[in-house]
């Protein structure tokens, strides 16, 4: 099921109050995932038909499109406004609660990809089961089964730092998917990959859309923010929204 | 004062848990003035993060305490030898007699250590963090008490001279002697058995009641049962439980079960009726706490949880300290 | 706790361990160190409780009374006709005069006690509890014979048969055959000890013919040795009573404060390791830092991040803890405790070598946990809190 997330009228300050204070995001709304604006939502999240979508965050670096990503996924806290998670306000969540919210509903690729090296493949992707309560055995045939889709199983007991730069994309594509997340949050993903694996990840991640997935990518890269499998693209500059191009 | 490494390691850990303690009253005092949930200031959010510091330092003091309570008790025994006239713990204890509230506020502290930690396991399963106050308010409260516990050991260690004689437990806990231990080992024995084996019925109805029923008034009244079945214990075990294990009628000492000739029976003993109290009694504080809508649900699953496990161990309890009785040909018959 | 919580809490240990042999070099510096302060501590607590069992060993089946004489607050020999005023005291049984002395030999370079063994057997009251391994005790009537400590047989290279010659008081050799070797519960005493027939030993220390070195005294009921030693000082005031609970005592203070000293002193070595701790807990290399960013970052909390720190504090703490503990045992009992030897024992001049009984009890190992573990424990504690606390979104804002 598609996840929905609504940022209403959100603000991230950091520093407040002192001389070295930055807003990074600044009084933005956006909607994410679920059906197009002018479906009926009865804001719940539940209803509605199984329909991926691909937003990107596009903007120049210092724009606020991270910090933007990191309060979509409750990573961090506005400092005012809402931010819905399938209907369910979390802005004033404790951080324990908060993360509860973010390892049944996300899933992270990050820009560095951020593979625990002296790990092997298997390790790596079953790593954000660990703290979950979700038996070992149930946990390993999961990633196995990722590891699989992902063309992976001839490498699964590899050390990651072994792995070829696209056979680590894949890795980290797992991992984001290990706890079946309703939303995958990419941040930077094609900043370190070749015009062909930048294509061959917009690949996986269409497919990933087709399952119905919610999908977010902060990027300033035109291969990804001009791929025709997007469907909606914001532009930030200086923490605001500017338009709603798509 | 003796250097024995017993002791030693006592004072030791009584530094370091009053240490953890301190530094955790600390930062619930900061805590208590600060903590504004509605806040999204990084003040809170810091704040908030202490919080998981305060919970490891208070359950790292309490695993502390029930370690140093064991060696506590154990090097009581150990160093007997070296006091003219003590034969066990108790004339340990005698030979400086701040020992006995050092003891006394050691299994105070013990229960507000674990009822604290219960509380706080309570509070961080709800997401508004209901019993802040009241957590922090009360860590104002242990905190001293551990500090007491400390100065109170210090006092004890540094205090005992070998040189003095002292009485063994024949004297302190003699059906004819004087003091309070004389008197609980000169109670008729029969109306006590009568309270504790009354006493210990009543709980484990009222601990049937409470797991079928959810009314409040079987488990407020289980939570004070326990407390009073804990002293009523306490008692039998120095008028009769003990007399039967030691196959002695004038034998009352609850120490001399910590010895290798009863093969230790007293540590299985006192640890089963610690964790029969504690759970029971937690069972009595929580209800008041259930009114709290957002810890309404995890108090409700844990309540029976903490029942059962209360009667278990009462019921170990009862078999470690009653098998003489049913076992042994030795009687008190004679002695009613 | 449910299965699948107890599961979590295992999965999490399970990548403490892992993560910790991945970084095996910085960790085995640390338990390195933490080993060898264990292994201090536990070496002196075990010494000195063996030592302790070892003497109450050597008092067990000792009289309740020992009645020695002193003149101008020395020892000094007791007439042996003080036995029938000791024995006219109401509630005395026994009375026996006990013939001992030490022996300085000048060929091992050694002092050896010397006890003489009456008719009646070495068996009597106030004897120790000795048990022959191999040959034969000394009969009655038997005269130029002797039964050996280990230490001595082991000194002199005798064995059952040969001739063990000792200078006696008036210079000349005496010629003994050896006819047992001696071992005890505790070694302490019976290395050391050569057993001559009485009155042997009278003609070799010369001692006259109505003096004993002391008096053991049997007491019927001991609760009853503080009055009779009372009445006896009253008649006589020579005497010096020692009540077998007095001995005791001296022992365990002796013991307790020795070891308890030595403790105490290593309490800097403690202090020392749990500012080394403190240190290294702080002290995260990028890398950890970089994997605790992401563990955050993947979904872990920030409990789960400080219970994968203190499983692996904890699992650190019982390698080196189980390491010392081990090394300890090995050096107080197989090696006998040869680094802190001189330090404790201090109160007799000869011990060839004895090994010690091994013994270990929980309590010991509570005690040295409470020593060891609690105040690495308390170091870490902080230090993980730190390292858990690191903001999940820091990968991302590092990027």
């Amino acid at each position: 099921m598609s996840t929905r997330v609504s940022i209403e009228d959100v603000t991230r300050i950091y520093n407040q109050g002192k001389p070295n204070e930055v807003r990074p995001v600044d009084r933005v709304s956006v909607r994410i995932g679920g059906p197009g604006e002018g479906a009926s939502d009865g804001g719940d999240g539940q209803t509605g038909k199984d329909v991926g979508e691909i937003a990107v965050l596009k903007g120049p670096s210092g724009s606020g499109k991270t910090t933007l990503l990191a309060l979509i996924g409750c990573m961090i806290r506005p400092t005012s406004g809402r931010i819905l998670v399938n209907g369910r306000d979390v802005a004033k969540l404790p951080e324990r609660f908060l993360t509860e919210v973010r390892r049944d509903t996300f899933g992270f690729v990050f820009q560095q990809l951020h593979l625990i090296s002296g790990l092997s493949v298997l390790e790596n992707v079953m790593l954000p089961l660990y703290p979950l309560e979700i038996g070992f055995r149930e946990g390993r045939e999961r990633a196995l089964g990722l590891i699989e889709q992902l063309g992976l199983t001839h490498r699964r007991r590899f050390r990651v730092e072994a792995l070829s730069g696209g056979e680590r994309q894949r890795v980290a594509i797992a991992r984001a998917l290990i706890n079946r997340p309703g939303a995958i949050l990419a941040d930077e993903p094609t900043a370190h990959l070749d015009a062909g694996l930048s294509c061959e990840l917009m690949g996986i991640l269409g497919e990933l859309r087709g399952q119905g997935k919610s999908i977010v990518i902060a990027t300033h890269d035109p291969l990804v923010y001009d791929s025709p499998m997007i469907d909606r693209v914001f532009t930030m500059r200086d923490g605001r929204i500017m338009d709603d191009d798509r | 004062m003796i250097l024995h490494p017993g002791i030693l390691s006592l004072l030791l850990v009584a530094v370091l848990v009053s240490g953890m303690v301190l530094y955790g009253a600390g930062i619930g005092t900061v805590v208590l003035a600060r903590w504004d949930l509605s806040s999204s200031s990084e003040r809170q959010l810091a704040l908030e993060r202490r919080t998981y510091l305060l919970s490891t330092l208070m359950s790292h003091a309490l695993a502390l305490e029930i370690l140093s309570a064991l060696v506590f008790l154990y090097t009581l025994e150990d160093i007997h030898t070296v006091f003219v006239g003590a034969m066990c713990a108790t004339g340990t204890l005698n030979a400086n007699p701040v020992g006995w509230w050092a003891l006394a506020v050691k299994i105070a502290a013990l229960f507000a250590c674990a009822v604290w930690i219960t509380l706080n396991r309570i509070d961080q399963r709800a997401e508004d963090y209901p019993l802040t106050r009241l957590k922090y308010g009360l860590l104002l409260v242990l905190a001293p008490l551990i500090l007491l516990e400390t100065w109170l050991l210090f006092r004890y260690f540094l205090g005992l001279d070998p040189n003095v004689i002292t009485s063994c437990c024949g004297s302190l806990f003699s059906g004819t002697g004087v003091g309070v231990g004389a008197e609980i080992a000169g109670l008729p024995a029969l109306p006590l058995m009568i309270a504790f084996f009354g006493g210990i019925a009543v709980y484990l109805a009222l601990g049937v009641f409470g797991l079928r029923r959810e009314q409040a008034w079987p488990r407020l009244l289980l939570g004070a049962t326990a407390v009073a079945l804990f002293v009523v214990s306490l008692a039998s075990v120095i008028a009769f439980i003990s007399a039967y294990h030691y196959e002695l009628p004038t034998h009352h000492c609850p120490f001399c079960l910590l010895q290798a000739e009863y093969h230790y029976i007293g540590y299985p003993m006192y640890l089963t009726l610690f964790a029969a109290t504690f759970y029971g009694l937690m069972v009595g504080i929580a209800e008041p706490l259930r009114r709290v809508p957002s810890i309404e649900a995890p108090i409700a699953t844990d309540q029976p949880r903490w029942i059962r496990r209360s009667l278990l161990w009462l019921l170990v309890f009862v078999v470690l300290a009653t098998w003489p009785m049913v076992f042994s040909d030795f009687t008190l018959e004679g002695y009613y | 706790m449910t299965r699948a919580q107890f599961g979590k809490h295992l999965k999490i240990l399970e990548f403490a361990l892992a993560s910790m042999l991945r970084r095996r070099m910085k960790n085995a510096g640390i338990v390195v160190v933490f080993s060898a302060v264990v292994f201090l501590l536990s070496s002196i607590v075990f010494l000195t409780s063996a030592l302790r069992a070892e003497a109450m060993a050597t008092l067990e089946g000792a009289p309740e009374l020992i009645v020695q004489r002193t003149v101008a607050g020395r020892h000094a020999l007791i007439p042996v006709d003080y036995a029938e005023v000791i024995a006219a005291l109401p509630g005395v049984g026994s009375v026996q005069p006990r013939y001992w002395g030490y022996y300085y030999d000048i060929y091992s370079d050694a002092n050896y006690t010397l006890i003489g063994v009456p008719d009646e057997g070495p068996g009597s009251a106030g004897q120790l509890p000795l048990h022959l391994v191999e040959g034969d005790m000394i009969t009655p009537g038997r005269t130029e014979v002797c039964v050996i400590g280990a230490g001595v047989a082991r000194a002199r290279s005798a064995r059952i048969g040969s001739i063990v010659s000792l200078r006696n008081s008036r210079g000349w050799m005496q010629e003994y055959e050896v006819v047992g070797i001696l071992a005890g519960a505790s070694r302490l005493l019976t290395n050391d000890l050569i057993l001559l027939p009485e009155r042997d030993l009278k003609t070799l220390l010369g001692l006259p013919d109505d003096r004993a070195t002391d008096l053991l005294v049997e007491v019927y009921n001991p609760n009853e040795v503080a009055n009779i030693s009372r009445k006896l000082l009253e008649r006589l005031p020579q005497a010096r009573p020692i009540s077998h609970a007095e001995i005791t005592r001296t022992y365990d203070t002796l013991f307790d404060w020795r070891g308890g000293l030595l403790l105490a002193m290593s309490l800097g070595a403690v202090a020392a390791f749990m500012i080394l701790a403190w240190d290294k807990a702080t002290g995260l290399s990028a890398e950890e830092r970089r994997e605790i960013g992401i563990l955050k970052a993947i979904g872990w909390e920030t409990s789960d991040i400080l219970e994968l720190k203190l499983w692996e504090g904890a699992a650190l703490a019982i390698t080196a803890f189980l390491t010392g503990i081990t090394a300890g045992y090995a050096h107080v009992f197989h090696s006998g405790a040869a680094l802190l030897r001189p330090v404790l024992q201090g109160w007799s001049t000869l011990f060839p070598s004895f090994d010690l009984a091994p013994r270990v009890e929980p309590y010991e190992l509570g005690v040295l946990f409470l020593l060891t573990v609690a105040p690495y424990i308390a170091a870490t504690i902080v230090p993980a809190w730190k390292a858990a606390i690191t903001d999940p979104d820091r990968v991302m804002r590092a990027s």
